[in-house]
């Protein structure tokens, strides 16, 4: 019967290579999708954590992160119990305040984010970006805010903010460093300076905003959590989870977007599947009355069209995989570079930029392989069934 | 006791608004070994009568009755099993399969009645028949490579090789040119004289109305005594 639906499959050979190639292109797209979405995904993660939060984020109960009001006074004590975790690989303080950066013309909001540049370094990456920390001379800004200034490493330009006894202080900064990095906080808002000036020139007293950890294993962070927010009652403790709600958002965009896209594949399976299959009958009338005037039952018939469905959704499916798998080796391999299609001032969600890589996503790979010929099978189905109920002198009277 | 009985069998076709009373209370015996011929005009009800009697078709009423067994309320799926296991059609169009070639189309037949028989016994049989329908060189060929005299010798083959009870033929030899014909007249009479195969054939030629032991008459579905 299979070598029989094979034929069959066979006698048209442009109609079943079309039905064919839109089945595998739909499972390569699919593949290959899936692959991209997780690459942006596992490459946003690492930058979210290694860029904005840490893996687990420690501030004052008060703290609210819109005005930065509610500071953790003495934070050495905090660090000193942090440090006898032995999952804390790295502690980063950080002073947040609102301010304000000019160049005696212009002036432009920003977020003053100060730093122990050696400290900061265990949690955070932005080293990377820059040559030189920033000292009580100098400062770090994101490369949107010197596209504005239109200044370069080495110009000078003026920090303002309000102090903790409400005086505003302001001060003249070397630019130590242009950070262009995959994230629009740090390009847009973020000015990073030395904590130890801020504080001073602040008057803050050894506040900071917020403790920054990194741990051993960021998908241990829940159990991390308990374990901290017992030996810290009297912090906030929020995973990296909590704090990127936005990330949630896109990630559930993106289960909605990929159940879209498995929809389409699964339609575009049935309805390319039922339209040949439904020709095939209609064409093959006379045939199968032929084959119940033989003997062939009823359900052997219906067998019949089900099996060649279904072949075709096993073919489409392999050769989408096939594909997808060859497309998606050489997207591992050399990623495509999203650059010209990744504005620096606009907030899209994910933190990448530049060349990004694929992943391999072996769950959708299982499904196409799966699903490809369930839709044609269940496709098959209803043309399977007119074949099935066709009378055998009704087909032969066919013309 | 005859192999096959028809009592008041009438067939009405419903086509839209349309009735066409195809059969009006036909009634028949058909004993083993007989070559019957169904003769009478276009219209009259011949393949309808064959189509019944070889379970392809059911009647509106009447009874039909195969050794004491009432065909009328059997299921789609026992009717199947009849036809496979006693009836061989040869249609009048041939009704080849065009994807199979020669041999695969005898061979489809008798795989639906002996799924289970050896590789070996099962190309005995079907160059056997092959032979016997003289197209055993042509086993490879497609329906569409052929000429229709040979297409029908392989109709022909598909319906014997299963060793059938009945042979129904509808107008086997209307799509052929007189000596294939002839032949393959011979050949049915051989089969029926050498294994007892009941040949019933609705016709118009009458070359195959002298070999009939038996032709009825059929006009407006009834027939003429």
């Amino acid at each position: 019967m299979i070598k029989n639906a094979f034929r069959n499959l066979l006698r048209h050979k442009r109609r079943t290579l079309l039905t064919f190639s839109i089945l595998s292109v739909a499972i390569m797209y699919y593949i290959v999708i899936q692959g991209m979405l997780d690459g942006f995904e596992i490459e946003s993660i690492k930058n979210f954590l290694s860029l904005e939060t840490g893996h687990v984020k420690i501030t004052s109960k008060e703290y609210n992160p819109e005005t930065f009001e509610g500071r953790i006074p003495n934070y050495n004590e905090v660090e000193n119990k942090l440090k006898s975790f032995p999952y804390v690989v790295g502690i980063a303080p950080r002073l947040k305040i609102s301010g304000f950066l000019d160049n005696g013309v212009d002036e432009y909001p920003v977020i003053i984010v100060g730093i122990d540049p050696d400290k900061d370094a265990t949690v955070f990456d932005l080293r990377k970006y820059v040559q030189k920390p920033p000292g009580p001379e100098s400062i770090w800004i994101g490369t949107v805010i010197a596209d504005r200034f239109k200044v370069k490493v080495g110009d000078i330009l003026y920090l303002t903010f309000k102090g903790k006894k409400g005086s505003i202080v302001s001060k003249e900064f070397e630019i130590a460093g242009i950070i262009d990095a995959p994230s629009f906080v740090i390009n847009n808002l973020q000015v990073f300076a030395d904590l130890r000036t801020i504080n001073k020139i602040g008057e803050f007293d050894g506040e900071i905003s917020e403790i920054s950890i990194k741990t051993a294993n960021f998908n241990k962070v829940q159990q991390y959590k308990a374990e901290i927010e017992k030996a810290l009652p009297e912090f906030s403790i929020k995973t990296w989870q909590e704090e990127g709600k936005d990330f949630l958002s896109i990630s559930e965009a993106k289960k909605f977007s990929q159940n879209i896209l498995l929809f389409f594949i699964i339609l575009i399976g049935i309805i390319g599947t039922t339209n040949t299959l439904m020709i095939a009958v209609y064409e093959r009338v006379r045939e199968i009355g032929t084959l119940k005037a033989i003997g062939m039952r009823d359900n052997e018939v219906m067998k019949l069209f089900i099996i060649e469905g279904t072949l075709i959704g096993i073919a489409g499916s392999m050769g989408g995989v096939i594909l997808g798998v060859i497309i998606n080796y050489l997207l591992v391999k050399y990623g495509i570079d999203w650059s010209p299609l990744l504005p620096k001032n606009m907030n899209f969600g994910y933190r990448v930029s530049g060349i990004i890589k694929n992943t391999w996503d072996l769950k959708s790979i299982w499904i196409s392989l799966i699903l490809g010929p369930v839709s044609t099978l269940v496709a098959s189905y209803f043309p399977a069934k007119r074949a099935k109920k066709l009378l055998p002198a009704e087909c032969l009277r066919w013309i | 006791m005859p192999l096959l009985k028809l009592e008041k069998v009438e067939k009405i076709y419903i086509a839209g608004k349309v009735q066409v009373h195809a059969l009006k209370g036909v009634d028949l015996e058909v004993e083993k070994g007989e070559i019957i011929a169904l003769v009478g005009p276009s219209g009259s009800g011949k393949t309808t009568l064959l189509n019944i009697i070889g379970c392809i078709d059911k009647p509106t009423s009447g009874k039909v009755i195969m050794e004491d067994i009432l065909l009328n309320e059997k299921s789609p799926d026992e009717l199947a099993n009849l036809r496979r296991y006693y009836f061989g059609f040869i249609f009048q169009s041939f009704n080849l399969i065009p994807v199979l070639n020669v041999y695969q189309n005898v061979e489809i037949a008798l795989n639906l009645k002996y799924p289970k028989l050896s590789k070996r016994e099962k190309e005995r049989k079907i160059f056997e028949i092959l032979e016997l329908v003289g197209l055993k060189d042509k086993k490879d060929a497609k329906p569409l490579e052929l000429s229709g005299g040979e297409q029908q010798r392989v109709s022909i083959a598909r319906a014997l090789v299963k060793d059938p009870e009945f042979v129904l033929a509808d107008e086997p030899t209307a799509n052929l040119d007189s000596e294939t014909g002839k032949n393959i007249v011979h050949l049915m009479k051989e089969l029926n004289e050498k294994r007892g195969v009941t040949f019933i054939f609705s016709t118009h030629d009458p070359l195959i109305m002298q070999y009939a032991k038996r032709i009825i008459k059929l006009r407006d579905g009834k027939i003429e005594v």
